[in-house]
């Protein structure tokens, strides 16, 4: 009786503490009807995302306004078209650039870049007056989905990629001469 | 027969743990800017009217600028005016202009 009380509590120790789990003790001691089984356990641990803005930044140059709304659309690709009351200047057109982002993480790996769904308002600096000027419709050049705001890419065996970002420009009418800036996000995750 | 509730209970746990994924994401904030230039003066066009036939007038003059889209520049930019070959005395003359 003694014995058999011990034995109990032996086995009870070992269901506590988990060694059933054992191949070896699962297979000589079949316990109150339990069926183990093993399985392969593996995971694989991903370079983390980063990305940081290369270059100086979205810029749309210098701009013309006139007595009527305009817009001026800067492509991703560095391009500007006006329109409306907005004009642009073949000579003397200023510094034009999309914005351009180096983005690093798992080689080959796939990845989405959200834009902003929302304007960004550039505020005038230093001595200009005038309203802050709305910036909208940001675009990409990597590969567009189904959603206007998300836009999707693949880092190259390196595990690195870039890609450039342009939107529209609203200029009002009789814009406040001076420069203007603001700022926007940009958000990329794995696929 | 009580048990069955309590493992199912159990490898459920397992699995919702083992079934989480989390997405590793990034972000960051970039610049935007533009310039706004004040124009010159403009009209829809610029007519100057020359001494005689196959005169030429030269700069510097005052002249309008035609708002085409390639010759407005910011305050300061002195304009030059050559007049081609005509025979009228009003003619639609080429501007040329000096950033400097």
């Amino acid at each position: 009786m003694n014995s058999r009380f011990h034995t109990l509590k032996f086995l009870g120790l070992l269901l506590t503490v988990g060694l059933v789990s054992s191949p070896a003790i699962a297979q000589s001691v079949p316990l109150l009807g339990t069926v183990l089984a093993t399985a392969n356990a593996s995971a694989t641990i991903l370079s983390p995302l980063s990305i940081a803005v290369s270059g100086a930044g979205m810029n749309f140059g210098n701009i013309v306004p006139s007595s009527q709304l305009g817009t001026v659309v800067l492509a991703p690709a560095g391009s500007r078209t006006a329109s409306g009351g907005a004009s642009t200047m073949a000579q003397a057109g200023g510094s034009v650039s999309a914005a351009n982002f180096a983005v690093a993480g798992q080689n080959n790996a796939s990845y989405s870049v959200a834009l902003p769904s929302l304007a960004a308002s550039l505020l005038p600096q230093g001595s200009a007056v005038g309203a802050p000027m709305l910036v909208t419709s940001f675009t990409s050049d990597l590969t567009a989905t189904g959603i206007s705001t998300i836009w999707t890419g693949a880092l190259g065996g390196a595990g690195t990629g870039t890609f450039n970002v342009g939107a529209t420009l609203t200029v009002g009418v009789n814009q406040g001469a001076g420069v203007y800036s603001g700022t926007f996000p940009v958000i990329i995750f794995y696929n | 027969m009580k048990k069955r509730p309590l493992n199912a209970l159990l490898l459920g746990l397992l699995t919702s743990l083992t079934a989480t994924n989390a997405v590793q994401s990034a972000d960051t904030s970039a610049s935007a800017g533009a310039t706004i230039v004040v124009p010159v003066n403009v009209s829809a066009s610029a007519t100057v009217a020359c001494a005689g036939a196959n005169d030429r007038c030269h700069s510097p003059v005052a002249v309008p600028v035609v708002n085409d889209g390639t010759l407005i520049g910011p305050q300061g930019v002195s304009l030059s005016l050559t007049r081609e070959a005509d025979v009228s005395n009003a003619v639609k003359a080429t501007l040329a202009y000096d950033w400097t």
